[in-house]
């Protein structure tokens, strides 16, 4: 009797509690019960089973084919690629056999290519995330066509960027009708600053070709074009030679100016190493030797006030900001120069653009500095903490505290910017920081890739700031996060259409009547499965009251198949695409306690980073305004504004086989067009090595 | 075209569409990859006149699970697994760094663990072909007895490997031979001489075998022995008469030897330590505000690790530039603050 008031008493409970909307299933399901009973009631689905029977192995029967294809694997072992290009040739002709007769080919063929000439494919490698040591195991011609490739695309971007501008004034289709239009003062003014800044030093791209060519001379110094690449070779170490010579006999002056004298001989002797009979490092040193001899005395005359090192830093802060947003003297002189072709080519209207373009720039960095950090506090900060450190505090000056803050706070640093401006006294600030502060802890874990990071962000969070906004709604999440059944890998439902075959009877042998939408026969929600420890994975099930989790044990032949098919698709993704993602998962170099998702699901959560990045300029007769689709979207540029003709919409048309891409601009009327030589658009890979 | 025909064409509204339908199915065609520069890759890149067609059609273009052949498959993968191998395999481990794969794993290690799925994806196919990459990837990774099981398992056969792998068995038994072999020593000097000769061995082995795969892993097992002696004289410095001057002495060797080794920039910037760490301690024994302390021996000991770390800094295309960078700017501020102190 006792027994069934307790039951009746509990699927009372079970019936008054709320219905779970599909936003809280997270801290529903946040409860354990150590009763078996009611583990029983609230368990979803209990009878289900969601594995399908495994399917054997494929029993091997080599053919023609597959004889053909292992003695093709042999002679690129025993290195005769004359005899693997055979194969790929007889492959290849059996291939078309096969299509003329409506079969499917073997698909094979393009492998054996592969043995044949292994070198070939990795002209260019996939993206990486650290930086790379330039590749010199290939063979000397390899190195060659590298260098020559890097010098010629470095080359063409030169001549491409001064000859753009020019083209910019052929609109093709103004000019078909015998109305040619003046030069854009946009790009214009790109072209000049560049130009007047331009110096000998080597680019990054030169320099890796440097490397390259001195390579190929060490490998091949008997080859019959040594003497060519050696000439090209010298000319480009004279070049890097100078360049470094010049940076550092340049820091080693301004070391010098600002009375730094031991930086100074630093970078002298670090130019001696460069230029042993550097001039002018010779006579830095002899001049910071005598400066240091003079110093020692001078300091001992002049106590100098602790404080006014800070003010001095901060004075230096307000003078960097200032020329930031005033970027010296060629900012005037070359809007002067545009507005002097604009004036030439449009008359007195055209002088507008002088000033206008000035406010755009004007207006364009003081927005930066107001809304961001371009200019560094790390040397005010420095400086006031020495004071701090080197002041006891009844000698403070009070001023220091907030100045401190404040330095802080436009650092991000909003934990040290509380700390001092509860000492000044301000307390008032604090509420909007820990705000602002707990916004950006949310908006850290919503950004990272890893759960671990996620919970992280938001213990930090939910401890420092408990007060704020965003702790409530880091709390259900941080609990979410933190339940056993969600740690591990995360295939969203989304992914799991995407590959079928981590889920199929090669892979975890899932019923496919998961992801078919129909909930009569059990359907996965959005967030899919997740692949815990301990061979055991957790379903997210659809049901009326929202998404349920419930773990499964996996068998074990199914388990293997699915991490062989998850390495195996690791593999394809950073052969075919560069995307190490899953390789670096299934090969446990990243924790594995991320959530992979569709390209359709990373594209959503990119958002408003998807936008177009735009630029433009303005003038008192004209408004250019330009951006650059995402690379899912093409990846090409689009313009609109308004001109002395009309408004008009543009978008850049790349042409093949020519590396020419013309801007069409539709306008009431006629339409104009553009032409552009195509620049290099890719970088030096790893450019941080060769600057 | 005549000014008439411009005029023409002015006066009609749509008559430049062509030239638009002309120049949006140009740039359809253009952002595809036969105009674009992609990743290349081992497998279906360099493929037929069809699938260059279907690459030049956006969204289809990585569709490559269509290539396959379901009935082929236990070959394709397997050209998989050694295309990729092949690609890589070939490097001078001693000149070069260590092979990355396309995921940017070690390659043996990866190949290995690629094998170990075939095999379990398609029981009993193509053995002597796995059994001789196995070796080819466990002799990459030093592994000599295991790399010897698996080419003595191939040289047994009437594949046409059997001669390849009976020319690995052979050196690999010289491999064995000179790592099992046991040597003894009482005193550092005894130990230290006993290394050298080890390396020597190594060298003229490498000799031996120039030209074969098989030069190079007896040049790293060379300079293995070399770095073992520096370590060792770094480890005992203060035991050793003239400790510092030994250690020095060591690297300078290891330097002269192994110019060509993939370390050497490695081994510079640790010499750069070193001298960094004497110039240290002799500031730790000699207070800089003190009038023991001698502004030009930490000048010249500061001086030896700027020689040092500067010379991996100026070089270009080398992952170690990095480091000494880093270290130069440390080095630039802790000489600024002795010479300070000192002066």
């Amino acid at each position: 009797m006792q027994r069934a008031q307790y039951l009746i008493g509990i699927l009372l409970c079970v019936l008054l509690l709320p219905p779970v909307h599909a936003q809280d299933y997270d801290q529903e399901f946040g409860q354990e019960f150590s009763d078996p009973l009611l583990s029983k009631l609230t368990d979803v689905f209990p009878r289900y089973n969601p594995f399908i029977a495994l399917v054997p192995a494929d029993r091997y029967f080599p053919d023609a084919i597959g004889k053909q294809v292992a003695n093709a694997i042999v002679d690129a072992y025993l290195q005769d690629p004359e005899a693997v290009k055979t194969h790929a040739r007889e492959l290849s002709e059996y291939d078309a056999q096969l299509i003329l007769q409506g079969e499917k080919p073997t698909g094979l063929t393009a492998y054996v290519h592969a043995l044949a000439a292994p070198q070939e494919s990795q002209n260019s490698q996939p993206n990486h995330d650290q930086p790379t040591a330039a590749d010199l195991d290939v063979g000397p011609d390899e190195l060659l066509v590298r260098a020559d490739t890097l010098l010629a695309d470095e080359k063409r971007g030169r001549v491409a960027r001064v000859f753009n501008w020019v083209l910019s004034t052929f609109d093709v289709g103004s000019l078909f009708l015998g109305t040619p239009r003046g030069p854009s003062p946009y790009s214009a003014q790109g072209v000049i600053s560049s130009l007047r800044n331009a110096d000998d030093s080597p680019t990054p791209r030169e320099r890796k070709a440097l490397v390259l060519y001195q390579e190929f001379l060490r490998r091949a110094p008997q080859d019959q074009r040594a003497a060519q690449v050696r000439e090209k070779a010298q000319e480009l170490e004279v070049r890097r030679t100078n360049a470094l010579l010049k940076d550092e006999l340049a820091q080693a002056k301004a070391a010098f100016e600002q009375q730094d004298y031991w930086r100074a001989n630093f970078h002298y002797q670090l130019a001696l190493m460069i230029d042993e009979e550097s001039v002018d490092a010779h006579a830095g040193i002899r001049q910071v030797e005598a400066r240091l001899q003079q110093l020692q005395p001078l300091r001992e005359q002049q106590p100098e006030d602790p404080y006014e090192r800070v003010k001095q830093a901060e004075w230096d802060h307000q003078v960097e900001t200032f020329k930031y947003v005033m970027p010296g003297s060629s900012f005037v002189k070359d809007n002067f120069v545009v507005a002097g072709v604009q004036v030439a080519t449009e008359g007195l209207v055209g002088a507008a653009t002088f000033g206008a373009l000035s406010a755009v720039q004007l207006g364009s960095k003081l927005w930066q500095v107001m809304m961001s950090n371009p200019v560094s506090h790390e040397e005010v900060i420095t400086e006031a903490k020495t004071y701090l450190h080197k002041t006891p505090p009844e000698k403070r000056t009070p001023e220091v505290y907030p100045l401190l803050a404040k330095s802080y706070q436009r650092e991000g640093k909003i934990d040290q910017a509380i700390n001092y401006y509860k000492l000044a006294g301000q307390e008032d600030k604090i509420p909007k920081l820990e705000e602002q502060a707990a916004e950006g802890l949310l908006e850290q874990a919503k950004r990272s890739a890893h759960r671990s990071e996620k919970i992280t962000a938001l213990r930090t969070l939910v401890e420092r700031y408990p007060n704020t906004d965003a702790a409530q709604e880091a709390a259900p999440q941080l609990l979410a996060l933190s339940r056993w059944e969600a740690q591990g890998i995360q295939l969203s439902k989304a992914f799991l259409k995407e590959n079928l075959d981590l889920i199929g009877p090669r892979g975890l042998s899932l019923k496919t009547e998961l992801l078919d939408g129909d909930w009569d026969n059990v359907e996965l929600a959005e967030g899919g499965i997740t692949i815990l420890a301990d061979q055991e994975i957790s379903l997210l099930i659809q049901t009326d009251d929202g998404p349920r989790i419930r773990v499964f044990g996996v068998p074990t032949n199914a388990w293997k198949q699915f991490w062989r098919r998850f390495r195996e698709k690791g593999f394809e993704r950073a052969s075919q695409d560069g995307d190490r993602e899953l390789a670096r998962l299934a090969l446990g170099a990243e924790e594995a306690d991320t959530t992979l998702k569709s390209s359709q699901e990373k594209h959503t959560s990119a958002g408003w980073r998807a936008l177009p990045y735009l630029t433009g300029s303005t003038s008192g007769t004209s408004i250019d305004v330009r951006g650059t689709l995402p690379k899912e979207v093409l990846g090409t540029r689009l313009a609109f504004g308004k001109d002395q003709r009309s408004a008009f919409v543009g978008m850049e048309v790349p042409m093949p086989f020519v590396p020419v891409d013309f801007l069409l601009l539709g306008r009431s009327g006629m339409p104009s067009l553009y032409p552009k030589i195509r620049v290099p658009d890719n970088d030096v890979q790893s450019k941080e090595l060769y600057q | 075209m005549s000014y008439r025909g411009i005029m023409q064409m002015q006066n009609t509204p749509f008559s430049f569409l062509p030239l638009i339908v002309l120049l949006l199915s140009a740039s359809l065609l253009s952002a595809c990859s036969l105009f674009r520069s992609q990743p290349t890759a081992t497998g279906p890149r360099v493929s037929s006149t069809t699938s260059q067609i279907r690459d030049m059609i956006p969204g289809l273009s990585k569709n490559t699970a269509a290539d396959s052949n379901p009935q082929y498959e236990t070959e394709e993968d397997l050209l998989k697994v050694t295309a990729e191998f092949q690609r890589v395999a070939t490097k001078d481990t001693y000149r070069f760094p260590l092979p990355e794969d396309v995921t940017g794993a070690n390659a043996h290690k990866a190949t290995l663990k690629r094998l170990q799925d075939y095999q379990s994806k398609h029981p009993g196919a193509y053995p002597v072909l796995i059994a001789y990459t196995r070796g080819r990837a466990y002799e990459g990774l030093h592994a000599y007895q295991e790399a010897f099981e698996e080419y003595e398992r191939v040289s047994q056969t009437n594949h046409r490997l059997k001669d390849e792998a009976t020319k690995s068995v052979a050196a690999l038994t010289k491999f064995k031979e000179l790592t099992e072999r046991q040597f003894s020593a009482s005193t550092p000097v005894e130990y230290l001489k006993a290394l050298d000769d080890q390396a020597v061995a190594w060298r003229a082995l490498s000799q031996e075998l120039a030209g074969t795969p098989y030069e190079s892993l007896a040049l790293e097992e060379a300079e293995r022995l070399d770095m073992a002696k520096v370590t060792f004289l770094t480890l005992n410095r203060y035991q050793i008469q003239d400790g510092n001057e030994s250690v020095i002495v060591a690297y300078r060797q290891l330097l002269d030897t192994h110019t060509e080794s993939k370390n050497r920039y490695q081994y510079r910037i640790e010499l750069g330590d070193f001298y960094s760490n004497l110039a240290e301690e002799y500031v730790s024994q000699n207070d800089p505000e003190s009038l023991s302390f001698n502004p030009t021996v930490f000048e010249e000991l500061g001086q030896a690790a700027l020689n040092q770390y500067a010379q991996v800094a100026q070089e270009d295309g080398v992952i170690e530039k990095l480091e000494a960078k880093a270290k130069l700017q440390a080095l630039e501020a802790y000489i600024a603050k002795i010479g300070r102190l000192g002066r």
